[in-house]
């Protein structure tokens, strides 16, 4: 049974001690995958929103991780930049269950655009992982396990993200001919290539000539909108199956994270990570 | 000896460990100044062999090492006293190569720049570059997570391996990707250092060779100048593939050694590389003019061929050798700090080089922010190693107070493990020390390295002697 906490995204040390005074909690942002569901238990606890600071010449933004991806965005474009996550939810809910947009289906952008993160443990204190810089190998690095790891090691409060320029250009194009696989194949690079009901999708970003030249490469392509895609944000679509030795290490991990299975063991039940 | 065993009597390992004086003082190095002093070192070839020396070790209460080509930079790969060394350089063999999906099976011993050449059949390359490249193994580039010039606009290692098979501390093997664990293991043990067990096979993700690629050299009036120019093109929305400052020092080494033509009236230099697609290549290139000229810049080459381009880079990955027609020995630091503080920082380096009479040239990703300082000495003069530390650790600090990082590329093994504490809590350091805990409870793969003593530490044996930390 959820139990509304009576200060919802309130500061960083009222939450410290919401968290140290809790026996179960759930971790939630807006929602959007479904964490807070009828399996959830405990103290809802939600990280509080707002820019902390945003530099774009340092193509840098550090957030409250309960601000929403589209109030981040607003900020953004006002310096002609971008974050690739879709636009649901918030920034901690998006890194919580690696939530990875347009580019990151293929590459995987999300883990390596958060540069750091501070987060407030299953005992009430706070840990911080990574830098206010673009390149950091100082130290084990928990900015990736926190990315996925959907509130069982401890509730994400402030973010760091990388930002980048918005292309000048941007197509998206489609085919369902055979050969549009392998034409998509010789591009260099496209920015999304995405397979749809044996609907071949394309994104090309960049330069306008170079856009424009590359769409001409492409024989018996449209152009089109974005297609409606799917990015993962229910719970049924978590990453993979957990099992064998990367079970025993994901199940040590909780245990030292979170050794009174107190954070979103509805989760921990599904994936069995109880420990 | 550890636990009254030497290695002479253990049958299972007669032969396969060699214990000769020779060989151990070789794994006993890596390319930082300490030492180690492993009691043993063996050579698997196989992820089967990887596992029955993790195993014996483990039996026998004897700390393990795994070591690529020892070119670490922070005592990372250095033994504790009578570990066992496993040698992965006999693993060298590129598994396949899947060209469709652009990736490749390689393991752990394969240099990284043969990598490259040997793709390069098919139009592909690994991104990760450092400068090292010759020389140093993927299996090292997982373990320190490292960078490079081309890491600017590509990211470091982790962005570009796939999967990982391991064999843990247990001795056990398995496979971290993203189908099999919630939790990003792979992208946990990447960086780890090798104290989370033994990567025996790599998945790594191959880009495709740019068609098009500009690459400029750029002389400026000052080091401040050129600081300020690369926090104009960042900002200018323009990411370079590459974007290397070096300053004058270095650049006269170098073009001595190497004569790729750099600008030698320059008090710094850039090197701006943009690739791609022909028009953003072409565009790119005319903004970095623009902004570099409005910067200051006082000279200003675009390489005209691929021979041209590749003696930039060889003039820019060669200068740590140039370096010996300066001084015997040199300290190569590395940090990070915000783009927009690299004048400032390089300035206090300057300053603090010259309070411990010391010479210094910088070579680094500026792009990155991430500074090279490079202390130069003739270390048979007395009390000199104490200034070089001195000097390292006020670089470091200052680093840290302008909000930047103890490290962009090189780790932090043994040489800033008892820095960690200046940019880290207690707190932040015991859960590094969970995450170490839950891959090897018993603290026995690459002991004593990156977390300072203290932070909840059980690792077993003790630091090399000869370390300076």
């Amino acid at each position: 049974m959820l139990k509304q906490t009576p200060n919802l995204g309130s500061s960083v040390d009222v939450l410290q001690q919401q968290m140290a005074g809790s026996d179960a909690v759930c971790i939630v942002g807006q929602n959007s995958s479904g964490v807070a569901d009828s399996y959830a238990d405990g103290n809802v606890l939600q990280a509080p929103a707002g820019i902390i600071s945003y530099e774009p010449d340092e193509l840098m933004i550090s957030l409250y991780a309960g601000s929403t991806i589209a109030d981040i965005n607003v900020a953004l474009q006002a310096a002609h930049q971008r974050i690739l996550i879709p636009e649901i939810g918030t920034i901690g809910g998006a890194i919580a269950t690696r939530r990875n947009g347009l580019r990151g289906i293929q590459h995987q952008t999300l883990p390596n655009n958060v540069l750091r993160c501070s987060v407030i443990a299953a005992d009430g204190s706070i840990f911080q992982s990574g830098g206010q810089v673009v390149k950091n190998v100082s130290g084990f690095d928990l900015v990736k396990l926190l990315v996925g790891s959907w509130g069982l090691l401890g509730l994400i409060v402030e973010v760091t993200m990388r930002t980048e320029p918005i292309p000048q250009a941007s197509q998206w194009l489609y085919s369902s001919e055979p050969s549009a696989v392998e034409q998509v194949n010789n591009l260099y690079r496209p920015a999304v290539v995405t397979h749809i009901s044996d609907v071949t999708y394309v994104l090309l970003e960049g330069n306008e000539l170079d856009v424009r030249e590359e769409t001409s490469r492409l024989n018996g392509f449209e152009t089109c909108d974005m297609p409606l895609m799917t990015f993962p944000t229910a719970m049924t679509q978590m990453a993979g199956v957990s099992q064998g030795l990367p079970l025993s290490i994901e199940k040590e991990i909780r245990k030292q994270f979170d050794p009174s299975n107190k954070l979103n063991r509805h989760i921990a039940t599904q994936r069995n990570l109880l420990t | 000896m550890i636990f009254g065993l030497t290695f002479e009597y253990s049958k299972e390992m007669s032969g396969v460990v060699h214990t000769n004086t020779a060989e151990l003082f070789l794994v006993g190095q890596d390319a930082s100044n300490m030492t180690g002093n492993p009691a043993g070192v063996c050579y698997p070839t196989t992820t089967e062999e990887v596992q029955d020396a993790v195993r014996w070790a483990r039996a026998n209460g004897v700390a393990f090492i795994a070591r690529g080509a020892g070119t670490g930079l922070a005592g990372g790969a250095i033994p504790t006293e009578g570990s066992l060394v496993i040698s992965l350089t006999k693993m060298n063999r590129i598994r396949n190569i899947d060209i469709h999906r652009r990736t490749a099976w390689v393991e752990p011993g394969v240099l990284n720049a043969d990598l490259s050449r040997h793709t390069s059949q098919f139009g592909l390359h690994f991104a990760p570059d450092p400068s090292s490249q010759q020389s140093c193994t993927i299996g090292g580039n997982v373990a320190n997570n490292s960078g490079g010039p081309h890491c600017l606009s590509e990211g470091v290692t982790s962005a570009h391996i796939l999967s990982l098979e391991v064999v843990l501390p247990s001795g056990e093997v398995c496979v971290f990707d993203s189908e099999n664990s919630l939790f990003d293991l792979r992208g946990a043990f990447i960086g780890s250092e090798g104290m989370f067990g033994i990567a025996t096979a790599i998945e790594v993700r191959l880009l495709q060779n740019p068609p098009h690629v500009s690459t400029m050299v750029v002389g400026f009036s000052s080091v401040h100048a050129g600081a300020m120019a690369v926090s104009s093109i960042i900002s200018s929305g323009i990411i370079p593939s590459a974007l290397e400052m070096m300053d004058a020092p270095i650049t006269r080494a170098v073009e001595e050694y190497v004569h790729a033509g750099f600008p030698l009236d320059a008090a710094a230099m850039l090197i701006v590389e943009i690739d791609g697609l022909e028009h953003s290549v072409s565009h790119g290139s005319r903004e970095v003019k623009e902004i570099v000229m409005r910067s200051g810049a006082t000279s200003f080459t675009v390489a005209q061929s691929p021979v041209e381009r590749a003696l930039i880079w060889k003039g820019r990955k060669t200068a740590f050798g140039a370096i010996a027609r300066i001084q015997p020995n040199y300290y190569l630091h590395d940090t990070v700090v915000p783009r927009k503080k690299l004048a400032e920082v390089l300035s206090r380096v300057t300053q603090i080089a010259d309070e411990e009479r010391l010479q210094v040239m910088n070579v680094f990703h500026a792009g990155d922010g991430n500074l090279h300082p490079i202390l130069m000495f003739d270390k048979r003069i007395d009390g000199v190693m104490d200034r070089v530390h001195r000097a390292g650790a006020e670089i470091v600090r200052v680093s840290l107070e302008a909000g930047g990082v103890l490290s962009g590329e090189h780790g932090i093994g043994l040489e800033k493990r008892d820095f960690m504490r200046w940019m880290f809590s207690e707190n932040d350091l015991m859960f590094q020390q969970k995450l170490r805990s839950a891959f090897d409870p018993d603290g026995i793969s690459n002991p004593h390295k990156v977390l300072p003593r203290g932070s909840g530490c059980a690792d077993i044996a003790s630091i090399p002697p000869g370390s300076w930390v």
